[in-house]
């Protein structure tokens, strides 16, 4: 693998974003564009869950990568952790109300 | 001061300068890689919002807290044309731009300037389409 190819962070990290964006293209056209998905909680659920592990993986890679100063790598991972967890909380409390 | 082994003083060595200015100059690779991460940035924040506001719309306790934030959220996240063709930008730019990411660890190889300008060009018309119609 080139270096300008090689993957950056952690190999698992890497990886868990990789499959989360594979997951998340089809999730977002059923969201997006068929009729009644938007209240199916199975997709709802998936499409939370993929978000934010995508959201998080990619914010872990930055720090990693060094493309955030290290003074604010940490305050951006407790901001970007806090943020995932208010998606999470308050997105299954929607489906909850649609189920 | 004493010359040292090799004729000149140690500390006060001048190396050649670089007057290429390569680093600084524009370059279309990091252009990607920016619109890649704020395209990323720009759907963290609609996710974040459009979540927020629909479980003001939907859910009693935070509905109880402001009846009119989730209406207000909704009304601008999704019916403002500007709004809307910024997501689509954002959503078709970062989608394909991954999707050419994820192809060139596996081997895949294009050049930066057509695959970063046929990003954009196909990402801008997914957003003025959006807005537009």
């Amino acid at each position: 693998m080139r270096a300008n190819t090689r993957p950056t962070g952690r190999y698992p990290i890497w990886l868990v974003q990789r499959i989360s964006a594979l997951v998340l293209g089809p999730l977002i056209l059923l969201h997006v564009w068929v009729d009644g998905m938007t209240a199916n909680a199975v997709v709802g659920s998936l499409l939370l869950l993929s978000l934010v592990i995508h959201m998080v993986a990619a914010f872990l890679r930055m720090g990693a990568e060094r493309t955030i100063s290290n003074a604010s790598t940490g305050l951006v991972r407790v901001l970007i952790l806090v943020i995932g967890l208010v998606i999470l909380g308050v997105g299954f409390g929607v489906i909850g109300s649609l189920v | 001061m004493s010359k040292g082994e090799y004729g000149f003083s140690p500390g006060r060595v001048r190396l050649p300068r670089d007057r290429s200015r390569r680093a600084e100059s524009f370059s279309v690779a990091r252009l990607g890689r920016l619109l890649y991460r704020y395209s990323g940035a720009v759907l963290g924040a609609f996710v974040l919002l459009h979540v927020l506001g629909q479980g003001f719309l939907r859910i009693p306790a935070l509905r109880a807290i402001s009846p009119e934030v989730g209406s207000s959220f909704l009304a601008y996240l999704q019916h403002v044309p500007v709004v809307r063709g910024v997501v689509f930008f954002a959503v078709v730019f970062h989608f394909l731009y991954g999707l050419r990411i994820m192809l060139s660890e596996v081997g895949w190889r294009s050049a930066h300037r057509p695959a970063v300008a046929g990003t954009v060009v196909l990402a801008l018309i997914a957003g003025v389409w959006e807005a537009a119609f």
